[in-house]
Parts: C-alpha cells; structure tokens; sequence
C-alpha cells in the first residue's frame, strides 16, 4: 500500500474505502437500525399474552430478568451446554474487542491516567484475549453447521455472516498479534473523519487493516436488515414472556 | 389432508396480512441456531426436520421474507425466500399440523421466540387450500352451531343435568344441587363434553358449600386449534355473554389445558376488562383448601403416584404447585418426574391431535419422551389436568404397555373429600 502520508497518492479503491464509505456504512447502519426499530414498532401491539411460567410479578424485576437472562444466555445455558459455551464466549471476546476499539476514537485509559506503555500492555493482553475469544468459537460455530439438522436450518446468510466474522477475526487478530499498529496513527485518522478532513491512513496497519476496515464497513452496511439484528430485537422478544 | 385447491392467493394474503409485534420479531431475530430442536418431543422421537421448531418456523418465515424483507425481496436466495409449490405446501402441512404447541421450544430459544405462533399463523392460511384435518374444521364448526342453537338445546340439557343430580344426592349428599344457568350465583362453572368434568366438580362446590351454576356451553375451543381468532372468540364470546347475564362474580373453568390458557392469556385481547373473575378449577380446590371450606383425606393413594404438568396449564398459565399440594396430602408416595415443570416434556396430545384419527400415529411416537419419564419414575398412578393429556397418556398407556392408571386431579380431589354425609 503506497500511504506515503499524502491521501492523495492512495489508490482509487484505497481513497473509497477509507475516505468515502465510512461515510456511508455508518449513515446506513444508523439509519437501518431506524428502519428496522420502525418496522418491529410499527406492528400492532397483542394484549395477548405470551408469558412463559414462571414469569417475574412486577416491572422492574421482569425488566432485570430480561436483561440478565441476555448478558449470559441463561436459557441457552440450560438447553444446549456446548452451543452456549460457543456462543457466549465468541459475544463475550466481541464486546471485549469493541471496548478496545473506543481507544481509537477516545483514549479512556489516558484519560484514566493510565501511562503510555502500562495501556499498551493492557491493550495488548486484552486485545489478544478477546481476539482468541472471539474467533475460536466461530469456527466451531461454522464447523456445525454442515452437518445434522442445523445445516437444514441454516440458510445462505447464516454461512456468510460466519464467514465474515471469521475474517473480521482473522485479519483483526493479525493485527494484533504479528503487527504492531500504532494507536495514534488510527487515533489520527479516525480524528480526520470526525473532522471531514482527510487524515493519512494508519501506515503500520498496511493492507490488513484496509481489509480489516473493508469488512467491518460490509458488516455495517448488512446488519440491521439481517439476522444479526438479533443483537437489538433479542431483548423485545424475551420480554414478550415475562408479560 | 387434500390437495392444493385454487386459493393459493387466500393462502398467500392470510399470511402477509397478519401484522403484530411478536411476529415482527420473530421474522427477523431467529439465528438458526438450533437450540430449539432438542425441546420438541417430535423431532427428539422422530429426527425429522420438519418437526424441528425453528425450521416449522422457517417455513413460514420463507414464504414471509419474500413479501416482507428488503433482503428477502431482492436478494431471495440469499435467506432463502421462496413462493410456496406442491412440494414445499405438502412439507408445510405436516410441519403445522404435527405440533401440539405446547411452546417447549420457546423455553430454549435463547430469544424465547414462539414457534407456536407461527403454527397458528400456518394453519389459518393452510385452511384456505384446504390443507388440514377435516375432523377439526368438522368439531369447530358443530360447536358454534351449538352455541347458535342454545336455547333450543337447554331443555335437553336441563333433563340430563337433573339425572345427574338424582344420582348424586343417591350415591354422595341428598342435599346436594346443581342448577343450570341460575342467577345470583357467584362461580358459573363451564364444564367440558362429558359428565366427568361435572360430576367431580358438583361434588367439590357441594363441599365447599359454594354458591355455583353450571354453564350452558363448555369451555373447549376447537377454532383455537385451527388458528381461527374471530371463530375462538366467537365461542368464547357464548361463555362471557351468559356469565354476564347471570351477574355471576367468577367464570371457573374445567380440566382442559387450552381452554385455561386462552381464559388467562387470550381473553383480554378478545374481550377487554371484565366483570368478573377468571379461574381455573384447581385454583378453586386450592383457595377451598386454604379457607378451611374443604378437608382432603390423607394418604388414601397407596401406590406411587406422580404428576404430569400439562403444557397449557403449566409453562403457560402457570398452574404449578396446586395439584402438587392436593397430591402431597392424598398420596402416601408422591414422585416428582424429572425434568418437570416448566421443562416438562409434552406428553404429544396437545394442538387439538387427539381429535384426529390420522395423526394417532404420529402423536404416539410423539409421546415416546413422556413415555420414558413415567418409566423411569416408577408411579402406578399418573396424575394430570388437562382432558386431553388424559386421552393421550391413556392411548400411551395402551400402546406402550406402561400398565399405569392415568387419573384426573379434580377426580381424586372429589374422591378424597371428606364430606358429612348426613348434613341437610
């Protein structure tokens, strides 16, 4: 990747995708969400009820019940052991690296006085953590689904999406592991895209963290018209039986 | 089940049409992710795909995204989308017709989605081409012309009842009575199709020296079965009319499992606030037990004896621990099945598939979970409350050689009162 620091000897494609498409992925990943929140709102509302027993007595306990159920799947920890095992360690790495991620846009450990070098290393431990965490379990999610019952469930989409978080996993995890990116030269850039202006291109993430950024933009753009929509809609469809 | 007849666009308009908030969620958070298909007692007998939950819903779901979805409608093959054929309707038939909607499945899913919903979607729209068993259609159809005919069949009715009553103040209390539709009672008890549902209950209300009347109707829906909304409220509509007309202070319904959860979980939706309380006859005997109104003899069941949770009384309307506490007292050996409860494996009766001859075979295999929870607790006697688990684990018993006997709570509950006989 040429990068020289000048954003004008990128390629074509290299100036789409950092300069204009972050743009649009995240117009159309805020703006789907929209969408799709308008859609389930928009559907008549049933006084009919869908309580499965036992169900919490008043509001707020059932609000806690919901949300705890989620933050460690309980149901699915009682119906399927290893898919919950699967499942939730692969959500827990996910949300680990996304915490990681804000240090790009804001530097909260720096603002927690944390020096330099000691947020490295914490960077670099949790990052590495949440990056195994993350992407070993795909493969076992991915794995089963070629066999048995779930490959009669599973649809096209249910076997691009692994295969995107596989490769968002992969080239992340590269990253992190055989390069050293350096934080202010993301920090740098992602600063010009708040600022409509046109910040050089992290030069250490090199071609892994243009495919890496490539991915995520598609993931974006896809999710809240797809199942991953999940990651929103999964609350209101639980609280529907603690009614 | 006949052939697709013409009305493919009926079929097509019923399900697009049907617009509500779990629906809307349904259609779009299901994962696949296959936690479902081990809560189906079809699917863990049979191993066929079409009785996994997730893929019933799928199904349907297909058929939806076509019509609904963005992706669904310019990138079909993307999730699948499709437009039903003969093929595809033949699989649909048996994916909703082979579920007795005891939402099992809900319990697993990590989004407590309801398969059942969409069975109920399913088989309205599959009832345009004619795609379901007749007998259902045939039972629905009897019963809200019973209910057109009210007043010509009350003088019947009246006679039977009042046999009935002889026979009782003969073999239980000459003092006991049992009026048809009288005003100022306060419990309009609605029984079921048979006197099994109203004698134990006449005898309960007599000990408990209760102010009741029995309704004209009974409490069985045969159009929920069929997914029918406007038709099940229609029938239910009969029961709450007369209770209002008779100013009674609470509508208690028998042992049926559906019938209970629609009284719980449907009347609001189809009729807004009431004037009266709604329970089931197993929260009566238990408030009778609390108040002090009914004594139970103790331990007059020697064998072991055990409970089936029905699905539509228990993980649906949550009727857990009152047949539990009658049972604790009667039986001298009361055995928990494992899992029970909310876990409880349905025992493959449920979704109006007793009525229906075709489908024996299915719903014996279906039942092939159950059959090896009562094996293994070890009970001579399997208690539940619900008609047709009774109908079901009875067909059970007999086609699997478990050698039980299957009993009603309310029965043994009407068994074990202990009444003074002499009292005027």
């Amino acid at each position: 990747m040429s990068g020289k620091g000048r954003a004008s000897a990128l390629s074509p494609l290299e100036y789409l995708l950092l300069y204009i498409t972050p743009y649009i992925s995240v117009t159309v990943f805020v703006g789907g969400i929209f969408y799709k929140l308008h859609g389930w709102f928009s559907a008549p509302r049933t006084s009919i009820k869908l309580t499965i027993h036992p169900a919490p007595q008043n509001e707020v306990s059932k609000v806690i019940s919901t949300l705890s159920d989620l933050l460690v799947f309980a149901d699915l920890m009682r119906s399927n052991f290893s898919l919950w095992l699967g499942a939730w360690s692969m959500h827990l790495g996910l949300f680990m690296a996304l915490i990681g991620h804000i240090r790009m846009f804001y530097d909260y450990l720096a603002a927690l006085g944390i020096p330099a070098e000691t947020a490295e290393k914490i960077s670099h431990t949790g990052g590495g953590i949440a990056g195994i965490l993350f992407m070993t379990p795909l493969f076992y999610l991915f794995a089963r689904r070629w066999g048995g019952i779930i490959k009669e469930l599973s649809t096209p989409e249910d076997y691009f999406d692994l295969f995107l978080l596989i490769a968002i996993a992969v080239t992340g995890n590269h990253m992190r592991f055989f390069q050293h990116v350096n934080l202010e030269e993301l920090q740098t850039y992602f600063m010009g895209l708040f600022t409509f202006t046109q910040a050089p291109p992290p030069k250490s993430g090199g071609l892994l963290f243009l495919l890496h950024y490539a991915l995520v933009q598609l993931l974006m753009v896809y999710l809240p018209f797809g199942r991953i929509s999940h990651l929103i809609g999964g609350y209101f469809s639980k609280h529907l039986t603690k009614r | 089940m006949e052939k697709t007849e013409g009305g493919l666009g009926k079929f097509l308009d019923t399900l697009t049409s049907a617009s509500n908030r779990p629906l809307a969620y349904y259609l779009d958070i299901c994962t696949r992710c296959g936690a479902c298909t081990h809560a189906c007692h079809f699917y863990e007998a049979s191993g066929e795909r079409i009785h996994a939950p997730a893929y019933r819903a799928e199904l349907l779901r297909r058929l939806l995204r076509k019509r609904k979805n963005l992706i669904g409608r310019f990138f079909p093959w993307f999730v699948e989308a499709k437009d039903p054929d003969d093929s595809f309707l033949d699989e649909l038939e048996r994916a909703m017709w082979e579920c007795t909607g005891c939402r099992r499945c809900a319990v697993y899913c990590p989004f407590d989605i309801d398969a059942a919903w969409f069975i109920s979607l399913g088989r309205k729209a599959l009832l345009e081409l004619k795609r379901g068993p007749e007998i259902l259609v045939e039972l629905a159809d009897a019963d809200i012309q019973k209910g057109e005919m009210v007043d010509f069949l009350k003088e019947m009715y009246v006679e039977r009842i009042k046999e009935i009553e002889e026979r009782l103040r003969k073999e239980f209390s000459p003092s006991l009575r049992i009026t048809v539709e009288q005003e100022g009672s306060r419990v309009l008890y609605v029984p079921l199709a048979g006197e099994h549902t109203i004698v134990p209950a006449a005898k309960l209300f007599h000990a408990a020296n209760e102010s009741w009347t029995l309704s004209l109707f009974t409490a069985s829906n045969y159009a929920f079965f069929l997914g029918d909304a406007e038709r099940a409220k229609k029938m239910a509509g009969n029961i709450v009319k007369e209770a209002k007309e008779l100013g009674v202070k609470v509508v208690a319904f028998p042992e049926c499992g559906h019938a209970t959860r629609t009284l719980f979980k449907f009347w609001d939706e189809w009729f807004g606030e009431l004037p009266f309380e709604r329970v089931s006859i197993l929260q009566l005997i238990d408030q009778y037990m609390k108040q002090g109104r009914i004594r139970l003899k103790k331990g007059i069941l020697k064998d072991p004896v055990t409970y089936h949770d029905p699905c539509n009384l228990g993980r649906n309307s949550g009727l857990y621990e009152e047949p539990r506490k009658v049972l604790n007292i009667i039986s001298t050996d009361f055995r928990e099945m494992n899992p029970n409860r909310k876990r409880n494996w349905c025992c493959g009766g449920g979704g109006g598939l007793v009525a229906v001859p075709e489908l024996k075979k299915v719903r014996m295999k279906a039942g092939k979970m159950k059959v090896e929870q009562i094996k293994r607790v070890g009970a001579k006697i399997v208690v539940t409350a619900c008609e047709n688990c009774l109908l079901q684990l009875r067909d059970l018993n007999e086609h699997y050689g478990l050698g039980v006997e299957i009993r009603s709570l309310l029965d043994l509950t009407a068994q074990a009162l202990q009444v003074d006989r002499d009292s005027a």
